[in-house]
């Protein structure tokens, strides 16, 4: 316990020494942050209440303290322990603004309860995302459309390896249709290396036109 | 430096809040097929987490130039890179719980600055910056032989590019000596007369030479002092160079006890001095092309390091 009180001091003192946005500075908040979340001694303030909410909330605070620490490192006063600045900071400042700002009865522009936080299992099931893209036509469609009808035959006449077989539009709605780069390079018997670094710079190279199209 | 060993398991967990699902929601939406868009998905937390790491230590970033945060690009391609002011684009690649391999996909830029390996846990509530690979040869990389986060801080700090200033080149903060001094100190005035072998051409033609200076603070003492470095290439590629230090604000002589040192590429002191009543330090040494070196100006507890790349 007071081993990690003084290490974190040792790091707090370290970065105070340096200016802001030096290496050395930039190495000492590093090791600071971590060595704090190492610690497991970051209290939780308000527990039991804010059912339902508790973990936004959280969040929110540790993100902003977190920030405090870094941006205001020059603050910290070594007579006191890093983690009784961070706990008091967090307990009595961070975790009561962050559940201002994120509970529900407290109107703040954007709607809190619309965003839904998804899990790695909400997004391999089928239903989470299709809601939209059945009112509007999703963003994906509309590209695959764009490339298809190619108004300017510019799509199609961009190839690689002097072979038009291999061209950006067969490529692109390739990838959009969700083949593997591997299957690509067996139709076509073009390397994988060789196809996606012409993938990559049609990409750079039509970037505007997209953007012109899709705006 | 200090002794301090964490570097070991220096990582760092970014709390995921609802503004980091809201992004990626946004995102993600704009997606039909299902396996991509949860690949938008989890990309957006990652950069987002790495974004937030980064804006910790002041590194600065831009989101909105980053192919990752573009919904074309990210329809394009399976596509997670945040740019870096200045210079260039970090990918930062999701690592599911469990996975101790992660695959680089084919369409992801061979130009990347380097590669940080977010995990995500089952419930998307927080994000572990991993470590760090500066380059990649294969299509994977192993978890367990990633680089800590601390490399990933050094290749941010990039190194003066001594080889531009050959071409008149100069980074940001390095400015022409007149624009540092008016009027230079006695001593440096001197060091200019004595100094034009840089630039004699009478002598030997081929010489080329510039110098140039960076005012630093130390803080805490709120002294300043002027960081001046000089070089002159010959016909062979040994480059001479100097490394000077003045006091600034119309103070005669140097901080007391100020050290001056140069060292090598693992970091040890090669060269050093230290003031009294010092008017000025000057190291000279000579280096070749491709090699490394950094100055260190100590006072008291408090330094400032500067790389460079001749």
């Amino acid at each position: 316990m007071q081993e990690v009180d003084t290490h974190l001091k040792q790091l707090a003192v370290e970065a105070q020494h340096h200016a802001p946005k030096s290496l050395e500075r930039q190495r000492a908040l590093a090791r600071l942050v971590s060595a704090i979340q190492q610690s497991g001694q970051l209290c939780f303030p308000y527990r039991g209440q804010f059912r339902g909410f508790y973990a936004d909330i959280y969040a929110e605070a540790q993100q902003r303290l977190f920030c405090h620490i870094c941006e205001k490192i020059d603050a910290y006063d070594p007579k006191k322990e890093v983690l009784q600045w961070a706990n008091f900071l967090l307990k009595k400042r961070f975790f009561v603004e962050a559940s201002r700002d994120i509970m529900p009865t407290v109107p703040k522009g954007v709607d809190r309860k619309a965003i839904k936080r998804l899990t790695i299992d909400d997004l391999d099931r089928n239903n989470s995302s299709q809601v939209d893209s059945q009112l509007t036509p999703s963003l994906s469609q509309q590209i695959i459309e764009y490339i298809e009808a190619d108004t300017e035959g510019i799509f199609k006449s961009t190839y690689a390896c002097n072979n038009p077989a291999a061209n950006f539009q067969f490529l692109a709605l390739k990838i959009l249709a969700g083949y593997s780069w591997k299957e690509i390079s067996s139709e076509l018997e073009i390397k994988i290396p060789t196809l996606s670094s012409f993938y990559q710079r049609c990409l750079t190279r039509f970037a505007s036109k997209f953007k012109e199209y899709l705006s | 430096m200090t002794n301090i060993t964490t570097t070991d398991c220096l990582t760092f967990t970014v709390p995921l809040t609802l503004d980091a699902h809201r992004i990626a929601q946004s995102f993600h939406s704009r997606q039909s097929n299902l396996q991509h868009a949860k690949q938008v998905y989890l990309n957006t937390l990652a950069v987002y987490a790495v974004n937030f790491y980064l804006k910790l230590l002041r590194i600065e970033t831009d989101l909105a130039a980053s192919d990752s945060w573009n919904p074309i690009m990210q329809t394009l391609a399976n596509t997670a890179d945040l740019v870096i002011k200045n210079q260039g684009r970090l990918e930062c690649r999701p690592v599911l719980p469990g996975e101790q391999l992660c695959h680089i996909p084919p369409e992801v830029g061979s130009n990347r600055i380097g590669y940080v390996l977010v995990q995500l846990n089952q419930s998307l509530t927080e994000a572990t910056l991993l470590g760090f690979m500066p380059i990649v040869a294969a299509e994977t990389i192993p978890i367990n032989k990633l680089r800590s986060l601390e490399a990933l801080i050094e290749q941010l700090n990039p190194s003066v590019q001594l080889s531009q200033w050959l071409q008149n080149a100069f980074g940001a903060g390095w400015e022409a000596i007149e624009t540092l001094f008016s009027p230079p100190p006695e001593e440096l005035a001197f060091a200019f007369r004595g100094g034009t072998s840089l630039s004699n051409p009478s002598k030997t033609p081929a010489i080329v030479g510039v110098r140039r200076g960076k005012i630093l603070h130390l803080e805490k003492s709120g002294e300043r002092v002027a960081l001046l470095v000089g070089l002159a290439s010959q016909a062979t590629a040994t480059i001479d160079i100097s490394v000077e230090i003045y006091p600034t604000d119309s103070q005669i002589y140097l901080p007391r006890d100020l050290q001056l040192m140069v060292l090598d590429e693992e970091g040890e002191a090669v060269m050093q001095a230290q003031a009294r009543s010092t008017k000025s330090i000057q190291l000279e040494f000579s280096g070749e092309p491709g090699e490394h070196f950094s100055v260190k100006v100590a006072l008291g507890d408090v330094s400032i390091t500067e790389l460079f790349l001749i």
